[in-house]
């Protein structure tokens, strides 16, 4: 079993977070906030395909929109499936730090 | 809300369009939509359009990732499909890569050659103002060869002209020796062929690379001599050629001033060079072309109007009005006076042997292609949509047409020594991967993919699932049209080549079995040298002790191509006005008995005689163009020397036979003897290496200073011909390429017809038919087809070997046989793989082709 890469793990994380909100804007906005980073929109939709292909996501779709540019919004909303491999990447999160200690910069 | 609505920049709106994956794109384009409204809204419609350009562009990284992994499976699949394809069928892959090959093989191997054509005297660095002077006839015809004392008489008068150089070819109107005495050993001497004098301005106007030496110095001093590497290798080995003395006719020492290297694609070629001395100013004969070099930027126009008429304000000649001059660029010389045509030709079979193996692609890759139209109907049914199949298809014929590539580059580097020794170049296989050529390449791999990929594309994409999956025939009969118009092309295209070389080869059997009026066997070739020539009756009789030595005569080149020229022939009751045009020999007595030479009339050249030595014996046609019944006795004034016509020979052909036997005069008179260039001797058949060694000794004990050197001319008549020895059997290589791939190209549509026909044969065969009627139903109509070829490939054909035959002046008929031959050859050739085909679906069990699945 391949587990979830660090980019799909804050997308799933993020469509958790959003709930029944949880489409292309928000997701972006939340990942952009929690990074502090730049995502553009075509990574943001290359991560979510994935995430929809192994099924760890499922996808509802909105009504069009005038302001939207008459487009509809699409909803994302996590699987069982999606739990599972957050559970797992947080089962081995836990075990790999077990017992390590990694003197921080800011304490110093 | 402002009236009105801010829209994102279209161009940004199209560019997210096609790099989103087209499921993504209206949520894509919706969620961008959301903000720039926002941002318009507070911030400005610019700022926001700023804003999607810059979200777009930065979203391509991520689009195309993601569209990538989608349509790698795709394509993983094709190539996959492609693959199981070529190894299911691996006969119909091999012919087919195999024709692709043989035809991408011809049309580089073409390319590489008229590259090498067309490159011709393009390294000179004044090559856009270099132009050689031409002589118009009345008859419109182009002589490349002007008076000697024309250049230096225009470039007075016409400011335009910077230099000019005149070639004065030494060593066609001399023999030439050179020898070199090094400071220690035995001088090293040899006969020189390709001697030339020109103007010290030679080295100004024309680019010649130098390996020793200076250009602009070489040709300062008079006794200087420029020479190729070759040259200089045969006489100085290693030693620096420079400063080293060669005397030329063990009279007059030259000095090496420099060494060249002259280009494989320069239409100058000579092999020792040096300067010209003044006195051929006021020479108007003519021999050797002449070359001019215009100012920058002068007007052309301007300088072809003011030396128009220069022939008649300078020549002495009072038939000068007639004769026009004008002058042809430099880089044009080379495909001028008859190469262009060869350049035309090549192309344009070129183009059609390729043509004929897309062709064949395109008939192999739909035939027999049941599998691919259910493939094609699974393919629609589970969603594909007819673009995303003809992509397929594309990339499938692309493939080949790369993987043909790589075998036709194999090809060429094999047949390229072939080739080579064909065309006498050295065409360089490493060519082809200089820049630009790889450029062209890839174009011919996609080139010929989408020819030959884009009907098989459309045919198997067209079809309808509902069709294709049903059992019964997957084909519609009306589509095969297509396949026979090609296939007819194909054939009409193979005659044609078969029918040109049969008749080129008939020609050259003509030519070879023509009687040329004097006969070559046992005649030896001397060059005479200035002792030779000053002892010339001594060295005769010594000769003629030998017993074996049966005749000694000179002449000024060998009998069959000798072709000079004057005018300066009167004789009695010649119309004043008239500027003759005779050709003459400048020979010794016993030249007929020499060459087996017909006397017709009167008698010929005496030994000794003082009285011969002013007289004249001319052909039957100088008698007849000299309006003479009874020429012998006649006067006749040759070069202001008056004689008597002592006889008429027979006509002889002195010049290859493109050119028209013309009236001839042979005189004997010392006052030519100059130009006299070879000793010939006829030698009886017995004995023969005694007579050779006897003949050596004489010579070399009469001239020791000068080398030795013989010949046997009878093989000499064949170089006359080389051209057209060369252009039969390129056209037979064409000839057999095309009549390959055509035959491979009826085998599939043979089995294309087969496959159709299954069921037919099937019910036939239960019925009772022999197999030998089911052979001639399926054969039947090829034969038409090939027919139809024939048909249209006669005509063409026709028209363009009697073209070319009119060449000639003395050719073979246009026999409509060798045009049924052809004919019949192509039927029994495309009988093979149709035979085959036949034979394989007529002895086929019935049950198999009948049964419903």
């Amino acid at each position: 079993m391949k587990f979830l890469s660090r980019q799909e793990e804050l997308i799933l994380l993020s469509i958790l977070k959003l709930g029944e909100n949880a489409y292309g804007v928000p997701i972006r906005q939340h990942v952009s906030d929690v990074t502090d980073k730049y995502w553009s929109i075509g990574a943001i939709y290359d991560v979510l395909d994935r995430l929809t292909r192994k099924g760890l996501v499922s996808t509802t779709i909105g009504e069009p929109e005038k302001k939207r540019g008459g487009k509809s919004k699409r909803f994302y909303r996590i699987t069982k499936q999606g739990i599972r491999a957050l559970e797992e990447v947080r089962e081995l999160q836990k075990k790999t730090w077990i017992d390590i200690s990694v003197p921080s910069l800011r304490e110093k | 809300m402002p009236s009105k609505k801010p829209t994102p920049p279209p161009l940004a709106a199209w560019l997210l369009k096609r790099t989103a994956s087209p499921g993504d794109y209206d949520y894509a384009y919706g969620d961008l939509m959301e903000t720039f409204e926002y941002i318009a809204e507070h911030e400005g419609p610019k700022k926001a359009k700023q804003w999607f350009w810059k979200e777009v562009l930065k979203s391509l990284s991520g689009f195309l990732k993601n569209r990538t992994h989608r349509e790698a499976a795709m394509i993983k699949n094709h190539i996959k499909i492609a693959f199981r394809n070529i190894s299911r069928n691996k006969v119909f892959t091999l012919i087919n890569t195999l024709g692709l090959a043989v035809g991408m093989a011809c049309f580089i191997l073409i390319t590489l050659w008229i590259q090498d054509e067309l490159s011709y005297d393009q390294f000179h660095t004044h090559k856009h103002d270099l132009y050689l002077l031409t002589v118009i006839h009345p008859d419109n015809n182009m002589d490349p060869n002007v008076p000697y004392a024309l250049a230096p008489r225009l470039a007075d008068e016409i400011p335009e002209i910077d230099h000019f150089t005149r070639i004065y070819s030494l060593s066609s109107i001399r023999t030439c020796t050179f020898r070199y005495q090094p400071a220690q050993g035995l001088p090293i001497m040899d006969y020189e062929t390709n001697v030339d004098l020109v103007d010290s301005s030679f080295f100004t106007m024309f680019s010649f690379p130098f390996v020793h030496g200076n250009p602009e110095t070489a040709f300062q001093d008079p006794h200087s001599l420029v020479i190729t590497n070759q040259i200089a290798a045969k006489y100085f080995g290693r030693d620096n050629p420079m400063g080293k003395t060669l005397t030329l006719n063990d009279q007059e020492d030259k000095v090496v001033t420099g060494v060249i290297d002259i280009p494989s694609n320069s239409h100058l070629q000579f092999d020792l060079i040096a300067p010209l001395p003044k006195r051929l100013d006021n020479d108007w004969n003519w021999r050797d072309p002449s070359y001019v070099l215009l100012k920058r930027n002068s007007s052309l126009q301007d300088v072809r109007e003011k030396i128009k008429g220069a022939m008649s304000r300078h020549s002495p000649y009072p038939f000068a009005d007639t004769l026009k001059i004008d002058v042809l660029p430099l880089i044009r010389v080379h495909l001028s006076f008859g190469r262009r045509m060869y350049v035309y030709i090549f192309s344009v079979i070129a183009v059609f042997i390729l043509l004929i193996a897309c062709v064949n692609y395109m008939n192999l890759a739909t035939a027999g292609s049941a599998n691919r139209v259910r493939e094609v109907g699974m393919r629609k049914v589970m969603g594909a949509k007819r673009q995303e199949l003809i992509q397929q298809f594309l990339g499938e014929s692309m493939l080949m047409s790369a993987i043909g590539l790589g075998l036709s580059l194999i090809l060429v580097r094999t047949g390229l020594p072939l080739i080579n020794s064909l065309t006498a170049k050295q065409l360089d296989f490493s060519l082809l991967f200089r820049h630009s050529m790889s450029l062209y390449l890839l174009g011919l791999i996609l080139i010929v993919g989408l020819v030959s990929g884009l009907y098989p594309a459309f045919f198997l994409s067209s079809s309808q699932p509902a069709d294709t999956l049903k059992t019964s025939s997957p084909f519609k009969s009306k589509r095969s049209s297509f396949r026979v118009v090609t296939v007819v092309g194909q054939f009409a295209v193979s005659v044609l080549l078969i029918a040109c070389t049969a008749v080129v080869f008939q020609q050259m059997d003509f030519i070879q079995k023509r009687p040329l009026g004097f006969s070559l066997d046992h005649v030896l070739k001397v060059p005479i040298n200035p002792v030779l020539l000053s002892r010339f009756q001594s060295y005769r009789n010594d000769l003629l002790q030998n017993a074996n030595i049966l005749n000694v005569t000179a002449g000024q080149a060998v009998p069959y191509n000798e072709d000079y020229k004057t005018s300066g022939v009167e004789w009695e009751g010649k119309d004043p006005e008239m500027s003759p045009n005779i050709r003459y020999s400048i020979v010794q007595s016993d030249y007929m008995e020499t060459f087996g030479m017909e006397v017709m009339d009167g008698r010929s050249f005496q030994s000794g005689s003082l009285a011969d030595m002013r007289n004249y014996i001319i052909n039957e046609e100088a008698a007849k163009y000299m309006g003479m019944e009874e020429p012998v006795g006649q006067k006749l004034v040759f070069w202001g020397t008056p004689g008597t016509i002592i006889g008429v020979a027979q006509n002889c052909h002195h010049v290859s036979l493109h050119r028209e036997i013309m009236p001839h005069i042979y005189t004997i008179n010392p006052r030519h003897h100059n130009n006299l260039k070879y000793v010939f001797i006829k030698i009886a058949s017995l004995n023969v290496p005694d007579t050779l060694k006897y003949i050596k000794e004489t010579s070399v004990s009469y001239a020791p200073n000068f080398p030795y050197e013989y010949n046997f001319i009878d093989q000499g008549v064949q170089t006359l011909y080389q051209s057209e020895h060369k252009l039969g059997r390129i056209f037979s290589a064409f000839a057999f390429l095309a009549i390959f791939i055509s035959c491979l190209g009826i085998f599939g549509l043979a089995s294309f017809t087969a496959e159709k026909k299954t069921k037919e044969i099937g019910i036939r065969k239960v019925l009772g038919a022999p197999v030998s009627h089911i052979v001639l139903l399926l054969s039947k109509e090829f034969s038409r087809w090939i027919l139809l070829a024939n048909l249209i490939a006669w005509p063409i054909g026709w028209y363009a070997m009697s073209k070319w035959l009119q060449g000639f002046a003395y050719r073979t008929e246009l026999n409509l046989l060798m045009f049924i031959y052809a004919g019949l050859l192509s039927l029994m050739i495309a009988a093979i793989p149709v035979g085959y085909q036949a034979v394989k679906a007529a002895i086929a069990d019935p049950v198999d082709s009948l049964r419903y699945e």
